[in-house]
């Protein structure tokens, strides 16, 4: 009985010390992807509902009886129901991306994601109106609103994405910025031991040059989205201009990094 | 005859005094005594096992989980197909600068797919 005993113990002891329950991984892109994959869905959805909508309304239109126009009722009230929630999931997926973007301040993605959230807001409240129809005519009307409110929604969202893009490009910033005090204290370490390379002095400087450079186009960009005299279009495609040299750099940044490293092995 | 045979092993006891009296009682396993041995050889294989695999699959998590960013390896790691081993820590700097180098090759993953979609609005009832 002893030995059972000792045996159940160290048994017990063991599976305690050694076992730990698997546990899912949370990856921040995960919540993004989400996002995206309900944007996607919804889009889906909207495409099989917009064939729907152009069949009944042609029905309609052709026949002009009873049934067709209570079918094309319907079926404008789903489809336009549709398109306003394609909108709200395209403007949660801005949302959840600029949450998750590590390159930026809440200081900095505030007052785009304020300005999506109305659009949400906007659309919801024509979701309410699109329910209270009567009569096949009015959709016309709710038509009309939802197309222009989608023109300064579509505008705002480029924008919001761009600041995501910008905030990409700076978290990339971040992570070499803290590389480089990393090959700093490497490279102290390296001459101390008597190994002395030119590069030690050179590579360096020139990812600082690369880095300081990028900063500067990255707050070129946040000025140039924040700016009220150009169009979201204009906007953007200057940001990306401005964005794509930022990217130039930090990639020579890191043939600079892998050079060095080189250097120290 | 019979009385003698059953009266055998009372005698080698008396003639062996170097086993105490415990042992003397024990004497050969009887068929239940060695069925349970077998029981208890067998759990302590199956729960040998077990742990095992536990502790496997902890080395395997253990390895999957590791950050990237620890210096956990000893400096001196040797290998036998690298004259001039690489130290670990600038192993894991090499693999980040890489990281971000291909992050910035293929950049807006994200942001690429989020276009403003397109929707017709022509209702004209």
């Amino acid at each position: 009985m002893l030995k059972i005993a000792v045996i159940l113990f160290l048994t017990v002891s063991l599976l305690t010390a050694n076992y730990s329950p698997p546990v899912a991984p949370v990856f921040a892109q995960t919540t993004n992807k989400q996002a995206l994959d309900d944007y996607f869905f919804q889009l889906e959805i909207y495409q099989d509902s917009h064939s729907d909508f152009v069949i009944a309304r042609d029905s309609y239109k052709q026949f002009g009886t009873l049934a067709s126009k209570t079918e094309a009722f319907n079926k404008t009230k789903e489809y336009l129901t549709q398109v306003t929630t394609l909108l709200i999931s395209y403007d949660n997926a801005i949302i959840t991306i600029l949450a998750n973007n590590n390159g930026l301040t809440n200081e900095q993605k505030d007052p785009y994601v304020l300005k999506v959230k109305d659009h949400k807001t906007n659309f919801g409240n024509i979701q309410i109106r699109i329910n209270q129809i009567k009569r096949l005519e009015d959709f016309n009307q709710i038509a009309g609103d939802i197309e222009t409110e989608k023109q300064i929604h579509d505008e705002n969202g480029k924008v919001a994405v761009e600041l995501s893009k910008i905030g990409y490009i700076n978290s990339n910033i971040l992570s070499l910025n803290q590389y480089i005090g990393l090959i700093d204290v490497k490279i102290s370490a390296a001459k101390r031991s008597g190994k002395n390379v030119s590069y030690f002095e050179i590579g360096p400087q020139e990812i600082r040059k690369r880095l300081t450079s990028s900063n500067e186009l990255v707050a070129k960009s946040l000025e140039i989205i924040a700016s009220t005299d150009r169009t979201a279009s204009g906007k953007v495609a200057l940001a990306d201009q401005n964005l794509s040299e930022a990217q130039k750099q930090l990639l020579e940044a890191t043939s600079f990094f892998k050079e060095i490293i080189r250097n120290l092995i | 005859m019979e009385n003698q045979n059953l009266e055998q092993p009372s005698q080698i006891i008396v003639q062996n005094p170097s086993l105490n009296a415990n042992q003397g009682k024990k004497g050969l396993p009887s068929v239940g005594k060695r069925s349970k041995r077998i029981f208890l050889i067998l759990i302590a294989l199956i729960i040998g096992v077990i742990l095992i695999i536990i502790l496997i699959s902890n080395i395997q998590n253990g390895s999957k989980n590791k950050p990237a960013d620890t210096n956990t390896t000893p400096n001196n790691q040797t290998s036998t197909q690298s004259p001039k081993p690489i130290p670990a820590d600038l192993q894991n700097l090499n693999t980040q600068i890489e990281q971000a180098e291909k992050n910035l090759l293929d950049p807006y993953q994200d942001e690429s797919k989020l276009n403003p979609p397109l929707v017709d609005l022509k209702v004209e009832f």
